[in-house]
C-alpha cells in the first residue's frame, strides 16, 4: 500500500477550494426540505418580489433556464412553478462559518473568499490522511452535518484550486495538478482563467492571443509592455503557477459602507438628513462590532441619471459614533449637491480604519466630560440592540417608511463578500 | 504731489503697512498702498478690511531731512511692486511725483520708473473711533502676552472665534485666553485702569496679533490701546494698528480649569522640554505626537514614545518635587512643548485630576500664566 506521505508533493503545496453550490438555495433546501428539495426555487431580493431580480437559483430551477440576475417576472415565465424566496443573510452567515469551522478542524490556515467559498492549506495535514481523502471527509461532513453540497478543487495552488472547484457541479471533487495545466487549460478561450476578465480576453487578442496555451508561450516582454505587473501574471497564471498563500488572517476592513436606493426622486433636505441618519447608524454599528474608529466620511450620491457622485472629508479625530458621522455627511451634501436636486441612491462609506485599541483619541476641552457618557450610551444600546435586534431600539430620527430604515433588517440584506461574520469572531470560537 | 524721501525710512514704513496687504482681497484698491504727502511729512496706509495700518513719516527726524515736500498731494500705488522696487532703487533718496490721472513717476539715481497710481478717493476710510476707553501697556510686556497665548489659537475655520485671542478686563486686569479645543493658554496681568472699566467679548484673530507682534518695539514704549464697538487700535511711535473685533461670543472657559489636583509635580522646564522634545521626535512620526508620562514612587517620573516604524524610546526624569496619586498620563508632545518654550521659568508645576483630565501648567513663581492641555485618551 502507498504511503500517505507520498500523495503529497515533496516541495510544494496542497490547496483546496472549497466552493458551495447554490449557496443560498442549498441552504433553504437543508433548512426546510419538505418544502424545498430539489425543487426549482429562487432567491430574489426586493422589497417587492416580482419586481425583483434572481440573487440565486437552486440547480432545479436553473435546469429550467432561470439564471443569476434575471428579473423574476421573466424567471416565472420560463418556470412557472419557481418558488420564491426572500433573502435571509442571518441564515446564509450562520452555515457560512459552520462550513468553514468544519475545513478549520483539518487546517487552521482558512482563508474565506466569500460567504461561500474558502480556501485552505492542507499542505502539513498528513495525519489526517491523503489530499483526496481530506476532500473527501470535508465534503461528507458538510454535506450530513449541514445538509449542503459543495465542490472541492484539489491543487498545488489556490489560482488551480479555484479552476479545479468550478471544472464540475455540484457535489464534485477535482484534482488538478501541474502538470494536467496543458491538456486541461491550453485550448480554453483566456477568460475561462480566473483573475482574467472580458476586457483583458479582448485586448489579448488583439495581440493575437486567443488560447491559455498562447497566453502560456506569450513573450512575457510584450505582455508587460502591454499591462505592466499584471502581464507578468497573466503568463503565470496561464502556466497555471500561482505563489500567493492562503491568508488565514480575516484583514481588517479597509471600509465600512451602505447605500440605499430611494423609493422614489428625493430633494427635501429633511428626508435625505433621515437617509443619512440610518445609513450613519448602521455602519457606525458594524464599525463598532468590528472595535475598530473611523477617520474618513465618504458619502455617495446618484443622480436619477445615474450618474454617481463621491466626497469625502476627513474628520478632526478618528470617531465610532454616528452623530459625527451623520454631521459630516450632512456637511458634505449640503456643501456639494445644490438645493432642490433630486437623488436616488444614498450612500455612506466609512474609511481610514483603524482598530479602537490602538488609537488615541485627542480630548476636547469642550466634550471630555461627555465623551465617557456617549461611548456607555453606544455600548448599552448596541447590547440591547445584538439581543433584540436591530430596531429593538433607535433615535427618533431613525423612524421612517422609506428603504433606509430597512438597512438595519439584516436577514434580507447582505451581499456574499460581506464578511463581518466571520471578522468579529475567529474561525476557532465555537457557536454561542 | 512731489517729494523726495530717505530710501531707508520709505522701506521701513513700507514694511510695516505690507503686513495689512492681502493677495486675496476682494477690493482691487487695496492691492495699493495709500500714500499721502502733507506739510507735518508723508503718511502710509494698507488694509485688508480686517487690519488696517497707517505708518508715518516726518519731514524731519533728529537732525536729517527725511522729506523734502514740494507739492502736497496723494495716490494709492500697487502695494507688491512699490516695495520690490523701492527696496531695489539704487540711491538713498527717492523722488515720487504723480502727474495727470495719477500717472506717477519714481527717480533715484539714473533710474526713473513710471507707474500708474489709482485714485486715493476710492481709498477706504480708516474706521473713526471714539478715543474714551483706553488701557496703556508697555510694547515688551503686550508682546510677550502675546507670544504666550497666541501659539494656542484654533487654525480650523469651522469654529472662527476660536482663532482669535479673548480679551477680558475686569478689577484693573487684563487676561488674555486662547485656546483651540485641545489645549488653552491664559495670560494675566494688572493694568493701571479704571477698575469700574469691564470688558468680556474683545476677540482678536490671532494671526493678526502674530503680525502686530512684529511691529511692536521690543523695549518698554507704552502702547496705547483704544478699545472701539468692532475695533481695536494700537498706537506706537509713527504707525497705527486698526484691528476687527472677531464676530460671535467667546465659550467661557473659566469652568474648565479645575481648582484642585489630584496629583502634582514641580520639575526644571528646561530638563522637561528636552525630554519631551527626543521623545517627540519618535511621536511625530505617527502623526499623532503621542508621548507618555508615568509618575514613579522615587519621584520621578518616566517619559516614553514609540514609532511603529523606528523603535521606542524611555527615559527617566528627576523630579523637583511629586505629591499625590501615580499617574500614567499620554498626551500630544507638540502641545507640551509649545506650552513649555513661553513658560519663562527655570522650575515649572504640574498639576493633574486623572489621566483624562485637562493637566495644568503654571511657572512655580508666576501664578499669571496658566497652560492647559487636555490629554490623550487611549485603551492600549
Amino acid at each position: 500500500m502507498k504511503q500517505v506521505s507520498d500523495q503529497y508533493p515533496k516541495n510544494g503545496r496542497v490547496i483546496l477550494h472549497i466552493d458551495m453550490n447554490a449557496f443560498y438555495c442549498s441552504v433553504h433546501e437543508a433548512v426546510e426540505p419538505e418544502k424545498y428539495k430539489g425543487k426549482p426555487i429562487a432567491v430574489a431580493g426586493s422589497v417587492e418580489l416580482r419586481r425583483g431580480i434572481v440573487v440565486t437559483s437552486s440547480y432545479a430551477a436553473r435546469a429550467r433556464g432561470v439564471k443569476t440576475g434575471m428579473q423574476v417576472r421573466e424567471a416565472l415565465k420560463l418556470c412557472p412553478e419557481l418558488q420564491l424566496i426572500r433573502p435571509d443573510f442571518d441564515l446564509y452567515r450562520t452555515f457560512s462559518r459552520r462550513f468553514m469551522q468544519i475545513a478549520y478542524q483539518y487546517s487552521p490556515l482558512v482563508e474565506a473568499v466569500s460567504i461561500d467559498e474558502c480556501y485552505v492549506d492542507i499542505t502539513g495535514s498528513k495525519q489526517f490522511g491523503t489530499p483526496l481523502e481530506i476532500a473527501g471527509l470535508i465534503q461528507e461532513r458538510i454535506r450530513v452535518e449541514l445538509g449542503l453540497p459543495c465542490s472541492i478543487g484539489v491543487a498545488p495552488n489556490k489560482l488551480l484550486a479555484k479552476v479545479a472547484s468550478d471544472m464540475r457541479k455540484p457535489d464534485a471533487i477535482n484534482v488538478l495538478r501541474l502538470r494536467d495545466v496543458p491538456g486541461v487549460l491550453w485550448h480554453q478561450p483566456c477568460n475561462t482563467m480566473f483573475g482574467i476578465g472580458r476586457k483583458t480576453a479582448e485586448k489579448l487578442q488583439r495581440l493575437q492571443i486567443f488560447t491559455l496555451g498562447q497566453l502560456a508561450a506569450a513573450d512575457e516582454r510584450l505582455l508587460t509592455e502591454r499591462f505592466g505587473v499584471y502581464g507578468a501574471w497573466l503568463k503565470r497564471a496561464a502556466n497555471g503557477i500561482d505563489d500567493s498563500p492562503v491568508n488565514p488572517e480575516q484583514e481588517r476592513s479597509k471600509s465600512i459602507g451602505h447605500t440605499t436606493t430611494l423609493p422614489r426622486d428625493f430633494t427635501d433636505r429633511d428626508d435625505i438628513r433621515r437617509v443619512f441618519l440610518n445609513l450613519a447608524d448602521q455602519t457606525c454599528r458594524r464599525l463598532r462590532r468590528q472595535g475598530l474608529v473611523a477617520r474618513v466620511v465618504q458619502i455617495t450620491v446618484r443622480e436619477p441619471s445615474m450618474k454617481t457622485y463621491t466626497r469625502s472629508a476627513t474628520l478632526p479625530q478618528p470617531t465610532e459614533s454616528h452623530d459625527d458621522v451623520y454631521r459630516e455627511a450632512c456637511r458634505l451634501f449640503d456643501a456639494h449637491w445644490p438645493e432642490a436636486k433630486p437623488v436616488r441612491l444614498l450612500g455612506i462609506t466609512l474609511q481610514n480604519l483603524q482598530p479602537k485599541a490602538e488609537s488615541a483619541l485627542q480630548l476636547d476641552l469642550f466634550t471630555f466630560e461627555r465623551e465617557p457618557k456617549k461611548e456607555r450610551l453606544n455600548e448599552a444600546m448596541d447590547r440591547i440592540r445584538d439581543k433584540f435586534g436591530e430596531s429593538s431600539i433607535v433615535t427618533a430620527g431613525m423612524l421612517t417608511d422609506d428603504p433606509s430604515a430597512l438597512i438595519r433588517n439584516h436577514k434580507e440584506r447582505g451581499t456574499s463578500l460581506q464578511m463581518d461574520h466571520l471578522k468579529e469572531r475567529g474561525l476557532e470560537e465555537g457557536e454561542s | 504731489m512731489k517729494l523726495t524721501v530717505l530710501k531707508e525710512h520709505l522701506n521701513e514704513a513700507i514694511g510695516h503697512v505690507s503686513k495689512a496687504i492681502s493677495s486675496r482681497t476682494t477690493i482691487p484698491i487695496l492691492t495699493g498702498i495709500k500714500i499721502e504727502a502733507s506739510a507735518a511729512g508723508l503718511t502710509l496706509t494698507a488694509s485688508d478690511t480686517d487690519i488696517s495700518i497707517q505708518s508715518f513719516i516726518p519731514i524731519e527726524s533728529g537732525e536729517t531731512v527725511v522729506v523734502e515736500l514740494y507739492a502736497k498731494g496723494s495716490v494709492v500705488l500697487p502695494a507688491k511692486f512699490f516695495a520690490e522696487i523701492i527696496r531695489k532703487l539704487p540711491s538713498d533718496r527717492i523722488q515720487i511725483e504723480v502727474g495727470e490721472q495719477f500717472q506717477t513717476i519714481i527717480k533715484a539715481g539714473s533710474s526713473e520708473i513710471q507707474i500708474m497710481g489709482l485714485d486715493p478717493e476710492e481709498y477706504p476710510l480708516l474706521p473713526q473711533i471714539e478715543e474714551d476707553k483706553i488701557i496703556r501697556l508697555p510694547s515688551d510686556l503686550l508682546k510677550t502676552m502675546i507670544r504666550q497665548t497666541s501659539f494656542a489659537v484654533s487654525t480650523n475655520e469651522t469654529t472662527p472665534i476660536l482663532t482669535g485671542v479673548q480679551w477680558t478686563i475686569e478689577g484693573g486686569k487684563l487676561k488674555f485666553v486662547a485656546c483651540d479645543r485641545h489645549r488653552l493658554a491664559t495670560r494675566e496681568v494688572s493694568i493701571d485702569v479704571d477698575p469700574e472699566m469691564k470688558f468680556h467679548n474683545i476677540v482678536i484673530s490671532g494671526r493678526t496679533l502674530n503680525e502686530l507682534n512684529k511691529i511692536l518695539p521690543e523695549q518698554n514704549t507704552l502702547i496705547d490701546i483704544v478699545i472701539a464697538d468692532n475695533q481695536v487700535l494700537f498706537k506706537m511711535h509713527a504707525i497705527l494698528f486698526y484691528t476687527r473685533i472677531l464676530d460671535g461670543t467667546y465659550p467661557d472657559t473659566s469652568k474648565l480649569i479645575p481648582q484642585s489636583y489630584q496629583s502634582e509635580l514641580v520639575v526644571n522646564t528646561k530638563e522637561l522640554a528636552d525630554s519631551i522634545d527626543r521623545a517627540y521626535l519618535l511621536s511625530r512620526e505617527d502623526k499623532t505626537n503621542i508621548v507618555r508620562m508615568t509618575m514613579n514612587e522615587d519621584e520621578s517620573i518616566e517619559i516614553s514614545s514609540s514609532s511603529s516604524e523606528l523603535g521606542k524610546l524611555t527615559e527617566q526624569l528627576k523630579l523637583h518635587k511629586l505629591k499625590g496619586e501615580l499617574l500614567k498620563i499620554s498626551f500630544n508632545s507638540k502641545y507640551m512643548l509649545d506650552a513649555l518654550k513661553v513658560m519663562d521659568s527655570d522650575f515649572i508645576h504640574i498639576g493633574f485630576t486623572g489621566a483624562m483630565q485637562p493637566i495644568i501648567m503654571k511657572p512655580e513663581e508666576n501664578a499669571n500664566l496658566l497652560q492647559l492641555i487636555l490629554p490623550y485618551r487611549t485603551t492600549g
